[in-house]
């Protein structure tokens, strides 16, 4: 018998947020290639179902829930239908974010400190009875470059905030064998960064802004998903994981 | 290209005649602010809830030979910000300067058991921040190129609960406003103070494990004078700091996991 391959993440079982398109729905056919168990959550379930389907094709136990992480009580609400639906929950990989857009109100503010930062701690805090019964429990929290940037608009300090309780929760959780880490994102190509990496002034320009000079493709993401969801990073946890072709280092 | 400064150390230190707006004025760090930048030679808008407190350090702020306005202001309420900001910059004929210094503790640790507190929080740490800065930001452009000192604090580097969360979060606004900002000539900087003797922090230094922890963590082993905090924001908006942007300076007494043994 050979030892258990320790990237592999066979039986595992999964939430993943904002699951229907880009960067979650990437995790979702990686974890699914592993081996893992999924409830894929969105709140527009007709995206969800389909990718769903796709994500079906490999073989994977695969759910559907809706959610919509601007609602305080839905958080809470997503955590236990995952956990009943698959009997329990080992990672739980929040995704889900609002990018916003330019200009600054009020509702604005409000809706990206609810998406980006309310949901994954009341999903976080939700989730820990049922982790605390895992062998391999993960908290993978998406971050993003943005909050080493910092932004005028609230994305990038909400991914700060993040990034922050990300570290903080790791070491709070430590002893109790609860993983907890971020992945902060660089320009990858998505719906959400489509009207960045279509601009002239950022393509004319990438050679000189990342170090790879090209903008990150999803998979490339959820990768580093994999791998951190893994028995491969057990010894990993309060990391925030820069995943950007060299983003932030130039200069 | 080089910008000469054609004044001593000490006098590029001064803030001669700026007009500055600091909330959380009414005791702590937010007062102790007040008072430096008004010895430094400023005129200074006081902004906080407790009406009484800010009228009395108006008083004291006056005995020093410089104008004081007290504005009455709950910058949890995010609606009145700009509002008030616009009267101040009416008052006083102008602002220079910005001190976002309000803060509040948060009892939940990491956890959200009330979204309405975790979101008043937040709406004080953070989102007032982000408000103030952009209805500041005219004014200091009129000005010719102000400044805006961010207070945040070493428990967002550290991550110390979801109160740390919205510290850091400061840190990463001043970062981007920083660079947004700079077209007018305004400067954006943030101070990550650490343990401070304030009325907030009674809490943790009535806490002798907390407060334990905290020292063991600290290369010199004490707590911080109010004071302390408001040399760094005088410097910080003066001339002498005018490269300074974007940046979050510590003033923590050398915090770090293996500053004592």
């Amino acid at each position: 018998m050979t030892a258990p391959d320790p990237f592999r993440l066979d039986g595992r079982r999964a939430l993943i947020t904002g699951a229907s398109r880009g960067i979650g729905r990437a995790i979702a056919e990686i974890y699914a290639q592993a081996g893992a168990r999924l409830a894929l959550a969105a709140r527009t379930t007709a995206n969800l179902e389909k990718a769903a389907n796709e994500v079906r094709e490999h073989g994977a136990e695969v759910h559907t829930l809706g959610a919509d992480l601007t609602d305080a009580q839905a958080p809470t609400h997503l955590v236990e239908q995952a956990a009943e639906v698959m009997g329990g929950l080992d990672i739980v990989v929040n995704n889900a974010g609002d990018g916003g857009h330019a200009g600054l109100t009020l509702d604005a503010y409000r809706r990206l400190l609810h998406v980006n930062l309310r949901a994954p701690v009341l999903i976080t805090q939700a989730a820990r009875p049922y982790l605390l019964k895992s062998d391999a429990p993960v908290v993978i929290n998406v971050s993003s470059v943005s909050a080493r940037l910092g932004g005028a608009e609230p994305y990038g300090p909400l991914k700060a905030a993040l990034s922050s309780y990300t570290v903080g929760l790791a070491r709070e959780w430590g002893k109790d064998g609860i993983r907890v880490v971020a992945i902060a994102p660089g320009v990858i190509e998505t719906d959400m960064t489509a009207s960045y990496t279509d601009a002239d002034w950022w393509t004319d320009n990438l050679a000189d802004r990342v170090a790879l000079g090209r903008n990150g493709r999803v998979e490339e993401i959820a990768g580093v998903a994999r791998f951190l969801a893994s028995d491969a990073a057990a010894y990993i946890t309060g990391a925030v994981i820069p995943v950007d072709g060299g983003l932030v280092h130039q200069y | 290209m080089t910008v000469q400064a054609p004044m001593t150390v000490l006098e590029r230190f001064r803030l001669d005649a700026r007009r500055a707006f600091v909330t959380g004025a009414s005791r702590g760090i937010g007062r102790a602010i007040a008072l430096a930048l008004a010895e430094a030679g400023a005129d200074v808008a006081l902004a906080a809830r407790d009406e009484a407190r800010l009228t009395e350090l108006a008083a004291e702020i006056e005995t020093l030979g410089r104008r004081a306005m007290v504005v009455p202001l709950d910058l949890a309420n995010l609606e009145s910000i700009e509002p008030a900001i616009d009267a101040a910059a009416a008052t006083l004929g102008g602002l220079d300067l910005l001190v976002n210094n309000a803060g509040v503790t948060y009892r939940g640790g990491f956890e959200i058991h009330d979204p309405a507190e975790f979101d008043r929080m937040f709406d004080v740490n953070l989102g007032a921040v982000l408000f103030a800065c952009q209805a500041a930001r005219p004014h200091l452009a009129t000005a010719g190129g102000g400044v805006i000192v961010n207070i945040g604090s070493i428990a967002g580097t550290k991550g110390t609960g979801l109160y740390g969360a919205s510290k850091e979060g400061v840190h990463s606004l001043t970062r981007g406003f920083s660079r947004e900002f700079a077209t007018d000539g305004i400067r954006v900087v943030a101070l990550a103070p650490g343990q401070v003797y304030t009325d907030m922090g009674a809490r943790v230094r009535a806490n002798p494990d907390e407060m334990n922890t905290l020292l063991h963590h600290t290369a010199q082993g004490r707590v911080a004078d109010p004071s302390e905090i408001a040399s760094g924001v005088v410097y910080l908006a003066s001339p002498a700091a005018g490269f300074v942007t974007g940046t979050t300076i510590a003033i923590d007494g050398g915090r770090d996991f293996f500053a004592r043994r």
